[in-house]
């Protein structure tokens, strides 16, 4: 499975937010989970099962990845992170 | 035998930058325990990204360096535009120069540990963890110290170790201090802002008010503003702008000049605007190179920072800061667009020797740090007013430092944050006035 964490530029924040994400999929035990970052205007070349950004980058994704994107508030905060990340892995794993 | 091998490894392997930086990356995963298919994907990638970097610094280098030469030579001026990611790609280029940037930025690190380390005051515990800008600031200290100081590498080395590690020590205590009340203490900028967050709070309180009803996020901004957060959009529309300005300046013969004759040339406006776009072709290319290994470099050092420093907070990239405040942000950024157009139409009216473009780095992520800072401390004119008056500050700053950049002076290209504004060129003539004192009394 992939995740790509969002941002403007993909090479900041966004590498904060994988960070913690690689750490809450170790912490969980999921398997095959890769998790890469990417700039908002390269995100429709990029597939993914889950997307995640801020609030503020929202708006400004393509419609058709909207439905797939979790949206923060930071990457910092880990445990929000955690709290949306979580329950949506595990529906598209199917566990 | 023995010697023939060593000198290979040092002077040919060692002292390439792209090989010594995937080193670092390999040590530093070896050393988290990575498994090896992981191991094996941060170190490619770090060389791979590197290369990237260089490719793409070449692709926007050949689109501004002929208009820029050609502006300089007509008008007898120096024409810039303040990039940090872009002129990084002029160091890289450099062997030595690069190779001594890429030591510096790590033993800059390595003292940045410490120093927090021995640091008692909980306000100073954080971790500088923006590698990209620590990379691109590691390179302006080993352009700018050789020309004020006279120093070889060595010394330069040495002198920006320690300047830059007091910088990534110290300067996150201002943002964490101001932000308290609005990040609590989650994160605080590490950027090139620090100082220049402090400069924004005094001009929102200033010119701003403390009233709720005054606070930018409570204003709605019309929907296509919100579209210059795609980088890509942004310099699309921008850099033709540029060129054309540039194209304008230089005139008609002088352009035409340089597409070449024939019948068949192509206009000389929309040759202007092709190269603005293969200029943020460029800077597309080179961020893909730098998304690749910075994947790699920055989980290496919050890796170290964790084990060493239990209790610190990472001190992170600007857009950290955007989600607290998007409106604060896009006020300063339009201020700021205002205040850097404002600087090159000034630098051109009064025959400047130095002309400053407008700075793509300066509107957008100064802009947006500075709009923050100026709405929490005075709302949306606080954040208007922030990100105008810092715009005018760090592209009219870039008239004293960019003679100061060694290799870099000419290029067309160089640094782009409030901060070299009001910290580091200062110091560099500070350096400057120190050398050629010590030298009079001699």
């Amino acid at each position: 499975m992939k995740i790509v964490a969002i941002c403007g530029l993909g090479v900041g924040s966004s590498v904060i937010g994988k960070m913690n994400i690689d750490s809450i999929v170790s912490d969980n035990g999921f398997d095959d989970v890769d998790v890469d970052t990417v700039d908002l205007g390269s995100v429709s070349g990029k597939t993914a099962e889950i997307y995640v950004t801020t609030r503020e980058l929202f708006d400004n994704l393509p419609e058709d990845i909207k439905p797939k994107t979790i949206v923060l508030t930071n990457f910092v905060d880990k445990a929000d992170i955690e709290k949306h990340l979580v329950p949506k892995i595990k529906e598209i794993q199917g566990q | 035998m023995f010697m023939k091998a060593l000198n290979f490894i040092v002077y040919q392997v060692l002292s390439n930058e792209t090989i010594f930086l995937g080193l670092v990356a390999l040590i530093g995963l070896l050393l988290q325990r990575k498994k090896f298919p992981q191991v094996i994907d941060g170190t490619v990638k770090t060389i791979i990204g590197l290369t990237v970097l260089t490719a793409g610094a070449g692709v926007l280098i050949n689109a501004l360096s002929p208009v820029v030469n050609k502006l300089n030579t007509t008008l007898h001026v120096r024409g810039v535009l303040p990039t940090n990611d872009a002129v990084f790609g002029v160091v890289a280029k450099f062997n030595t120069i690069a190779k001594n940037t890429v030591i510096t930025f790590l033993l800059a690190f390595l003292l940045h540990l410490v120093l927090v380390r021995l640091t008692h005051k909980e306000i100073f515990k954080n971790t500088y963890l923006t590698a990209h800008l620590a990379l691109y600031h590691a390179a302006f200290m080993n352009v700018t110290i050789p020309t004020v100081l006279h120093t070889n590498g060595f010394w330069t080395i040495i002198i920006a170790t320690i300047l830059n590690a007091i910088y990534y020590t110290y300067s996150p205590a201002i943002p964490r201090k101001l932000s308290h009340d609005w990040m609590h203490d989650v994160s605080t900028l590490g950027f090139m802002d620090q100082v220049g967050s402090l400069l924004a709070t005094g001009i929102g309180k200033v010119f701003g008010s403390k009233d709720p009803s005054q606070d930018a996020d409570h204003l709605k901004l019309p929907k296509w503003a919100t579209m210059f957060r795609d980088n890509t959009i942004m310099l699309f529309f921008l850099m033709p702008i540029i060129f054309i300005g540039i194209g304008l300046a230089v005139g008609r013969s002088g352009i035409e000049n340089l597409i070449g004759g024939g019948a068949d040339a192509t206009n000389w406006i929309l040759w202007l605007i092709l190269e603005g776009f293969q200029f943020t072709a460029g800077i597309v290319i080179l961020l893909q190179g730098v998304r690749m290994f910075i994947g790699s470099i920055v989980p290496a050092f919050k890796g170290i920072s964790d084990k060493f420093l239990p209790g610190a907070i990472p001190a992170l990239d600007a857009p950290t800061i955007f989600p607290y405040s998007p409106m604060g942000g896009m006020f300063g950024f339009l201020g700021s667009t205002v205040g850097c157009i404002l600087v090159t139409f000034l630098t051109i009216i009064f025959h400047s020797p130095v002309i400053v473009f407008p700075s793509p780095i300066i509107m957008y992520f100064d802009g947006n740090v500075m709009g923050i800072f100026g709405n929490k401390a005075g709302g949306w004119r606080g954040a208007v007013a922030a990100g105008f008056i810092t715009g005018m500050i760090s592209s009219a700053a870039v008239i004293l430092f960019y003679p100061l950049t060694g290799v870099c002076y000419g290029s067309g290209l160089t640094w782009s944050n409030i901060d070299y504004a009001l910290v580091w060129m200062p110091l560099m003539y500070l350096l400057k006035w120190i050398r050629l004192g010590i030298l009079a009394l001699l």
